[in-house]
């Protein structure tokens, strides 16, 4: 087995914001729990609100589901306005892939 | 204070309009003596408000108007110690009870700059100051 054979990856980059709203949420609609998922935001250069919602609602379909999310940041500021949001300890962030993917397999183990 | 640390900037309300408006606003603290980490903070929580304002002007018409404007007004002592942004909308002022996450765009906004002022009558006008 693969490291992406038992989850789906979604991966975002760029300025993630009202604009990209629509297209965030599709991308967000690929992954189907109760596999687990992996967002990985190591490519986002600016993320706000809007797109905090969607990952929120994006858990809370995941979870409902059956599934785990892991949100993969790298060195993108996204942990950092998530802790500006109220939000840190609301996602599973991780700063390096292996340990994203540890911990969904660890789950669903 | 001289026009060089003043940025004045009037979009129509568009879904693009905050991504141009921030890039704008980006470029104006590159002049000042800000660390990175402070400009992109900044720019996040301006970012947050002209998010704001592009949603009312989606909300207050059926169709976005090429009638309503965003505003950004940010005025800066020369070392950048002191900023004070302004963001307008045209757009009508909306019940938000529905909007739960909005929440989150003003705690962003109350993180990062000193005082956060917000006034809402015929559009809304958001007053943030950043102090270093």
């Amino acid at each position: 087995m693969n490291e992406t054979s038992s989850l789906d990856v979604v991966h975002l980059s760029g300025e993630l914001d009202i604009e990209r709203r629509d297209s965030v949420a599709a991308a967000l609609a690929a992954a189907i729990p109760p596999r687990p998922a992996l967002v990985d935001l190591t490519d986002v250069t600016y993320a706000d609100s809007t797109i905090i919602s969607e990952l929120l609602r994006f858990r809370a379909r995941i979870e409902r589901g059956g599934g785990r999310i892991a949100i993969l940041v790298g060195a993108s500021r996204v942990s950092r306005v998530l802790e500006y949001a109220g939000l840190k300890d609301a996602f599973a962030i991780f700063a390096d892939r292996g340990s994203a993917l540890t911990f969904l397999h660890d789950t669903t183990a | 204070m001289t026009a060089s640390h003043e940025l004045r900037i009037t979009r129509t309300a568009s879904p693009a309009a905050p991504r141009s408006i921030r890039h704008a606003l980006d470029a104006f603290l590159r002049t000042l003596m800000l660390g990175d980490e402070r400009r992109e903070d900044i720019v996040l929580a301006v970012g947050e408000a002209l998010a704001n304002a592009a949603e009312h002007a989606y909300e207050s018409s059926a169709e976005p108007s090429t009638q309503e404007v965003i505003e950004l007004h940010a005025i800066s002592t020369p070392d950048g110690r002191r900023i004070a942004v302004e963001i307008r909308d045209s757009g009508r002022f909306i019940e938000r009870a529905a909007r739960a996450d909005r929440g989150f765009g003003f705690r962003i906004m109350r993180s990062i700059a000193r005082d956060v002022a917000i006034d809402t009558g015929s559009g809304t006008r958001v007053r943030m100051t950043f102090e270093a």
